[in-house]
């Protein structure tokens, strides 16, 4: 089995990738490659090929002018594995899907299963829950010991610009205007782009109490990595979304507007409600444990 | 010159702003006293007719802690000229621009200061919102500068100069009006000096509707373009040339 990703765009698909190799049962990683896309084109072919993030994938700036050659290679393997993160309904999501590959299974990476559009209804739906890897869980069990520790910055906003998200910060800035607030104009998290990457995030994290994102669309989604991101890194994750707040209640990271939240904080003290969400985590399967049940299943 | 920060307000024609910038002038200055940093105030008036020197004027009467210095120009002299009498005349070697129609935040100019002394940058900005009838609507200065920069202005407003640099690289040329902080910018990048990014809100600006459009036939435009971007080569090259930094993580970028 082959893990597929592009290595020089969006580094959470990448680090996506490295963490479900990284946390497949050892026997199984034994038998298993984690590959970018160059390396894949330049690897003997395997018989059955795991694409974290189809579209990111072929967008790879590496291989510029092979892209007829990998889809050519995935379409060639006996099973063909889509990982997608991905809200449904989205472009990003539909970008999955541009170039007619038949994919023998789609599995979604998240905290709540989705619902595939009627077009997509033939393609066998997985659902795999982004819960913490092995490494990630000792982390966890870490920062419960010290998520009380002080915390310099209050708040941390970062997130492309829109209209909506500068109304938004401007909410917080008028709550506690000490935040860590980077909304830079669209364009991809490669390295070197003055986007933020991983290790620049965790370092952000790693000194603030809250990170705060808000819906930014009509769709129910939960963007599960940014929950992890925080907790790793003992920030406590918070999610405006006025629409679903109701279906994300069960996590206790799902505000209807800041003043809700500011009100919640004001009665419930962060450190519990952060223990209670890594419990949460901790009583689940590790996200290599279900990924692998879904393969065998 | 001594570290320190003189917090200057340049006022040309923005009386109906004036109330909302001297007190934001003013909760800085108090912040910035809580900080334990050295500050004072100076008020440009670049020859206004609209009211504001009778305004500014009326405010020296008020006892204040820390009242206004102000320097009156006979008529008007421009962006550039202004600027550069502000770092001129500044007491402290660190100079804070607030243009009177926009608003700082104050417990967030001793962070762009600090960013500024633990860098040596000598250039340092952070998030300015752009407000439509009160509202929130975009924001600007929010990034870390790119090669981008060659091609327009990035930068916005509310900037923090180490005026010592600044000078050393000749300071602002004063015949290039509003062009004139952008043109300093290209050439400190040119000497390859930092210009620091600092990921908090600095404060607000607001969009009116006479607010004039970018003209890309603007002649000065041309020829900055000409002199920084040759053949739009760097501008082009989508390349960081620009610096993020926050205390108390440090260099994030």
């Amino acid at each position: 089995m082959d893990i597929v990703y592009s290595h020089n765009n969006n580094w959470f698909f990448a680090d996506l990738a490295e963490r479900l190799f990284h946390d497949l049962p050892t026997e199984r990683r034994a038998r298993a490659r984690l590959l970018n896309v160059r390396e894949f084109l330049d690897a003997e072919p395997s018989d059955h090929v795991v694409v974290v993030n189809w579209h990111e994938a072929t967008m790879e700036p590496s291989i510029k002018g092979r892209e007829p050659i990998l889809r050519r290679r995935v379409a060639a393997a006996a099973r063909r594995t889509l990982v997608c993160a991905e809200c449904v309904g989205t472009d990003w999501f539909q970008n999955q899907f541009a170039d007619d590959i038949e994919w023998s299974e789609l599995v979604d990476v998240g905290w709540f299963e989705q619902e595939l559009p009627s077009e997509r209804a033939e393609t066998p739906y997985r659902f795999v829950f982004n819960a913490p890897t092995r490494t990630e869980r000792l982390q966890l069990e870490a920062h419960l010991a010290t998520a009380d520790a002080e915390r310099p910055i209050p708040w941390a906003f970062i997130a492309s610009l829109t209209e909506d998200r500068a109304g938004f910060a401007d909410e917080l800035v008028k709550w506690d205007p000490r935040g860590f607030l980077f909304l830079p104009t669209v364009m991809p998290v490669r390295p070197g782009s003055g986007r933020l990457e991983k290790h620049h995030l965790d370092r952000i994290l790693s000194a603030t109490r809250f990170y705060i994102w808000r819906a930014q669309h009509d769709f129910a989604y939960f963007e599960s990595f940014r929950v992890l991101d925080a907790l790793l890194r003992g920030a406590f994750p918070v999610k405006i979304d006025p629409l679903f707040r109701t279906r994300f209640q069960e996590t206790g990271c799902v505000f209807g507007g800041l003043p809700e939240m500011i009100d919640v904080f004001s009665r419930t003290d962060r450190t519990e409600a952060f223990a209670r969400l890594v419990r949460l985590l901790l009583d689940r399967p590790t996200l290599g444990q279900s990924f692998t049940e879904v393969l065998d299943a | 010159m001594t570290d320190g920060l003189t917090l200057c307000l340049l006022v040309a024609n923005h009386r109906p702003f004036l109330p909302r910038a001297v007190r934001s002038l003013r909760r800085t200055a108090a912040a910035l006293r809580e900080a334990g940093i050295p500050y004072e105030l100076l008020v440009i008036d670049d020859g206004s007719r609209d009211g504001s020197r009778k305004y500014l004027a009326g405010l020296a009467g008020y006892a204040t802690e820390t009242p206004f210095r102000t320097i009156w120009l006979g008529h008007p002299e421009g962006a550039g000229a202004v600027r550069d009498r502000a770092i001129r005349e500044a007491g402290f070697n660190h100079v804070c621009f607030l243009d009177a129609d926009r608003e700082l935040i104050p417990e967030n100019v001793a962070r762009l200061y600090r960013a500024a002394i633990e860098t040596g940058a000598v250039v340092v900005y952070g998030n300015q919102i752009v407000l439509e009838d009160g509202r929130a609507v975009a924001v600007e200065s929010n990034e870390c500068l790119h090669s981008g920069i060659f091609a327009e202005n990035r930068i916005d407003g509310i900037v923090l100069i180490d005026r010592r640099q600044a000078l050393d690289a000749g300071g602002h040329d004063a015949t290039l009006g509003s062009h004139a902080p952008w043109e300093l910018v290209l050439r400190l990048l040119s000497r390859k000096k930092l210009i620091v990014f600092v990921p908090v809100a600095a404060g607000y600006r607001d969009r009116l509707p006479d607010d004039p459009e970018p003209d890309e036939n603007d002649p000065v435009i041309e020829r900055l373009q000409r002199i920084h971007d040759q053949n739009r080569h760097r501008s082009e090259s989508d390349e960081l040339v620009g610096r993020m930094y926050l205390s108390p993580i440090g260099w994030i970028l």
